[in-house]
């Protein structure tokens, strides 16, 4: 009976501690980009990094001790001319609610493209919540496509490029999503107002 | 009678009383007012009055940013002005719903539909907090009696707020959004303290015993002070905080009245950056204020495919 007993609390107790890591780490990224946001509009962040960040990449931690952080994630601007590239660190716990930020030092982007509409926060935000399998204004595409799931619970990484006309007007922008053991990589096409490309807004290809 | 007239006068019929059914209930109007109305004050004064004080500070913030809009050269001395007024009012707080036509007729006049749907789910949050404050039954029954009041507020179709959880991006996505908080971000984290505050109310109210409820509320009410203690950096949010997250015993019991409150709470901070955003001429603004109070209502808009609710 005692034993039965103490079976049912360790099932409880692993029950409780799965739950507080299961947080999908595409829903981790997407945190990230609201604390980057609360950071450059208190000026405590340059606002470069909303409007130029060009990477973002989530590293799972191995705490030591329950008060040590559980995520990082880095959001990093363009490569500079000097092949720096100016990162702002964030950490934090296993409920994803951020704890502490430090950058680095480094030189300004060597290009960094200038949306005419949104910024490029406002494009990975677009392209988390599609991993994630939301519906993007009135487009169902994400959420019909099941096969993105693996890429929200395992991402590891998103990287925004513009597109262009033949004009090389910037009409949007490219994010490619890899996600941890996974051997193709999403890339979501987006329109400058933030909904989805009309053409293959969303493809899972092979990575070379 | 020919036939084709017997059909004329049915069809007829028919679009006159739908036409009167729609008219009646056009408006927020909730009659008769449940008997738990305004009990939740009785028992929880301060709380009860800065809701009343919220209602009178949302109003005077899209007022201001209305008559003012274009004309401030420095948006930092104004946010402060703005927050020293309304912590008067927090401080100081009214003891009666006041109306918002009164305090701001040009925000009122400016968005007719987005007023009716905030009037009328207001009156959802205040009667289910009246009645998580008064029930003696504390299960079925408290259940039962929410439901009913949650029932009776959609059927009210032309002033409902959809219950259907929607993305972020309803808020975050528009070509106007976030002006607000990048603005004035100490005032943003205020109504997001307001709106934390708010929620958390539901969460203190479902203690079991009448004494741990008592002390919850305190509790709430002390951390939402706390909160407001040094704007910006005492409230450390980095987005609108969510019922199901900040109510979770709540949301378990009556798991689609979350989101109807969270859109709410989402269609304040769309308004908030309407009339912020130098994106939207001042002859756009009644029409986008339509729009997305239709979209707030609409089920299908930034429809969320993660909505707990609808686990089945």
């Amino acid at each position: 009976m005692k034993m039965k007993l103490m079976a049912t609390m360790g099932t409880l107790l692993v029950a409780q501690l799965a739950s507080a890591h299961d947080l999908p780490r595409g829903k981790v990224a997407e945190l990230g980009l609201h604390r980057l946001e609360r950071l450059a509009i208190l000026k405590k962040v340059d606002a470069s990094f909303q409007v130029n960040a060009f990477s973002m990449k989530i590293t799972v931690l191995t705490p030591a001790q329950d008060t040590d952080p559980k995520y990082q994630v880095d959001i990093s601007q363009g490569p500079a001319a000097d092949a720096t590239q100016k990162t702002l660190t964030l950490l934090a716990d296993d409920e994803a609610k951020f704890v502490s930020f430090s950058t680095n030092t480094a030189s300004e982007p060597a290009s960094a493209p200038k949306y005419p509409q949104k910024d490029a926060v406002g494009f990975l935000e677009v392209a988390l919540h599609c991993v994630q399998g939301e519906q993007v204004e009135s487009s169902t595409v994400c959420t019909d496509m099941a096969a993105l799931a693996p890429f929200n619970t395992g991402f590891k990484s998103v990287s925004l490029q513009p597109t262009v006309d033949a004009q090389g007007a910037i009409i949007g922008a490219q994010a490619e999503i890899l996600a941890d053991g996974a051997d193709s990589k999403v890339i979501v096409s987006i329109k400058n107002d933030g909904t989805l490309a009309d053409a293959n807004p969303v493809q899972i290809v092979k990575i070379q | 009678m020919k036939i084709s007239n017997i059909i004329r006068i049915f069809v007829l019929s028919f679009l006159v009383s739908a036409g009167a059914m729609n008219a009646a209930s056009a408006e927020p109007v909730w009659y008769p007012l449940p008997p738990e109305a305004y009990k939740f004050g009785q028992r929880y004064p301060d709380a009860q009055n800065l809701l009343f004080a919220f209602d009178y500070g949302h109003a005077l913030v899209y007022e201001r940013l209305l008559l003012r809009r274009g004309t401030i050269p420095n948006p930092e001395a104004f946010e402060k002005q703005l927050i020293q007024d309304v912590l008067k009012i927090l401080k100081n707080p009214p003891h009666i719903k006041v109306e918002e036509q009164d305090i701001a007729p040009n925000y009122v006049f400016t968005f007719p539909l987005t007023v009716n749907l905030f009037d009328w789910s207001h009156m959802l949050h205040q009667f289910v907090l009246d009645i998580l404050a008064t029930s003696v039954d504390r299960g079925d029954g408290m259940k039962a009696r929410v439901n009913e009041i949650f029932k009776q507020y959609k059927a009210n179709t032309p002033v409902v707020i959809t219950d259907q959880c929607k993305t972020m991006l309803f808020m975050d996505g528009h070509y106007f959004s976030k002006a607000f908080r990048s603005q004035y971000p100490s005032f943003n984290l205020l109504i997001w303290s307001y709106h934390w505050f708010q929620i958390k109310l539901y969460e203190a109210l479902m203690k079991p015993a009448q004494q741990e409820r008592d002390v919850a509320v305190n509790k709430v009410t002390q951390k939402f002070w706390d909160l407001l203690s040094n704007l910006p950096d005492s409230a450390d949010f980095d987005m609108m905080p969510e019922t199901a997250v900040e109510a979770p015993t709540f949301a378990a019991m009556f798991p689609r009245i979350p989101s109807a409150f969270d859109n709410n709470h989402m269609l304040h901070d769309i308004t908030s950056d309407i009339l912020t955003s130098d994106k939207v001429s001042r002859d756009q603004i009644r029409t986008e204020a339509v729009r997305v109070s239709r979209m707030d209502q609409d089920p299908a808009a930034f429809k969320s495919a993660k909505c707990p609710a609808d686990k089945p």
